[in-house]
């Protein structure tokens, strides 16, 4: 695997302890270095590291092109799996609500615009990481506080149902592709 | 956050919806349900495991529907305002469309919900019933004290199915309402008529 010479390094935090080391290259072909605990988060990469065969050798020489996550995700993601990687396990949800106090570093990662948050959360969706679509879920649920229909309608973008009938009439009325 | 359009929620995949509602209380959950029959159809489709059943409790005073969890603690409740013609109830209401109706709602807690009815109760209560019933997919506990309900047995078709029927104050019922209610009612475990 190659990777063009023009493509931006970015080191997103020193790693002290862990010497192992993979490379992600992002859809816009940035490249990240992340460390073995923080990759572990995302099930994703972890299941291609070790279906590659990547080691402590060799991991370095084969970066991992993921498609679907662009540069500016991919950032936010190494930088939220070198945070935690080191959280002890947490229990699994069961039955109840997900009650937990969202930390003040992770509301501020996540203090970003709604169609960023958006794609943030198919990447991380994609990408398999269980405690960053908690997070992420709890800054969209949390939108909901103390709202009415009305409001939610316009926050969450929910069309009425007169909308919803219109664009299923509309769409019903277009002509098919062969016109 | 910054200011930016709408949130896609009904874009998002499915396990983050599942994992969004999970975050939201019951009320949350609910007037969620509220917004459009597409946002109720995928409140449905999401496991809240937590909540257990709902109770109706009907006396002359007090009409309130509780949805519980799995402790028996009200996770959410609405009760009925009884306005009489030129009344004004002081709650702000808001009119919801609840099973295609207009409902005039009023949040009067953080956790509850009033309903304002005019003569006849069981409307509102019963879109409401159904409505719960629908997105929570619980079954119905009752609770019914009908001593001086006016003609107590309109309120039966509010739920025609439930698990539970406690008729408290069987003096106040004939055997022929009485047969009346076995007859309308499909019960899953048992109708209990305490007499004081």
């Amino acid at each position: 695997m190659s990777v063009e010479p023009e493509v931006p390094i970015v080191q997103v935090e020193e790693v002290r302890e862990n010497p192992v080391l993979y490379k992600i290259i992002s859809s816009d072909n940035h490249v990240f270095t992340i460390s073995e605990h923080a990759v572990k988060l995302s099930k994703t990469l972890w299941d291609l590291i070790t279906n590659l065969g990547l080691t402590a050798e060799n991991a370095l020489d084969n970066p991992i092109p993921v498609e679907n996550v662009n540069g500016k995700n991919m950032e936010t993601i190494v930088q939220f799996c070198e945070r935690h990687k080191y959280d002890e396990e947490e229990p699994e949800y069961t039955n109840y609500i997900r009650e937990f106090v969202l930390p003040e570093w992770d509301r501020q990662l996540l203090s970003i615009d709604n169609e960023e948050l958006f794609q943030l959360i198919l990447a991380t969706n994609y990408l398999d990481i269980q405690k960053l679509m908690d997070y992420c879920c709890r800054v969209i649920g949390d939108m909901a506080k103390d709202k009415t229909p009305e409001e939610l309608r316009i926050i969450y973008g929910i069309p009425t149902d007169a909308e919803d009938d219109a664009l299923e009439r509309s769409a019903s009325d277009s002509p098919g592709p062969s016109g | 956050m910054p200011d930016s359009p709408s949130f896609p929620f009904l874009r998002l995949p499915f396990l983050a919806i599942q994992n969004t509602v999970h975050h939201m209380s019951c009320t949350e959950i609910t007037e969620l349900s509220m917004c459009s029959r597409r946002s109720k159809s995928i409140v449905r489709s999401v496991r809240c495991p937590e909540l257990f059943y709902i109770r109706i409790y009907l006396n002359q005073k007090n009409m309130s529907i509780y949805v519980m969890n799995r402790d028996h603690v009200q996770c959410s409740f609405w009760t009925v305002a009884m306005i009489k013609r030129g009344e004004k109830d002081p709650s702000k209401y808001r009119v919801d469309t609840i099973g295609g109706v207009d409902v005039r709602v009023a949040k009067i807690q953080e956790w509850g919900f009033r309903i304002e009815a005019n003569e006849n109760p069981e409307k509102p209560l019963k879109l409401v019933v159904d409505h719960l019933k629908e997105v929570f997919k619980l079954p119905l506990k009752v609770v019914l004290l009908p001593d001086k309900i006016n003609d107590f047995l309109r309120f039966i078709p509010i739920f025609p199915v439930c698990k539970t029927l406690l008729l408290n104050g069987g003096e106040a019922i004939t055997k022929e309402e009485l047969e009346y209610i076995k007859i309308m009612l499909l019960l899953s475990i048992y109708l209990t008529v305490r007499f004081q």
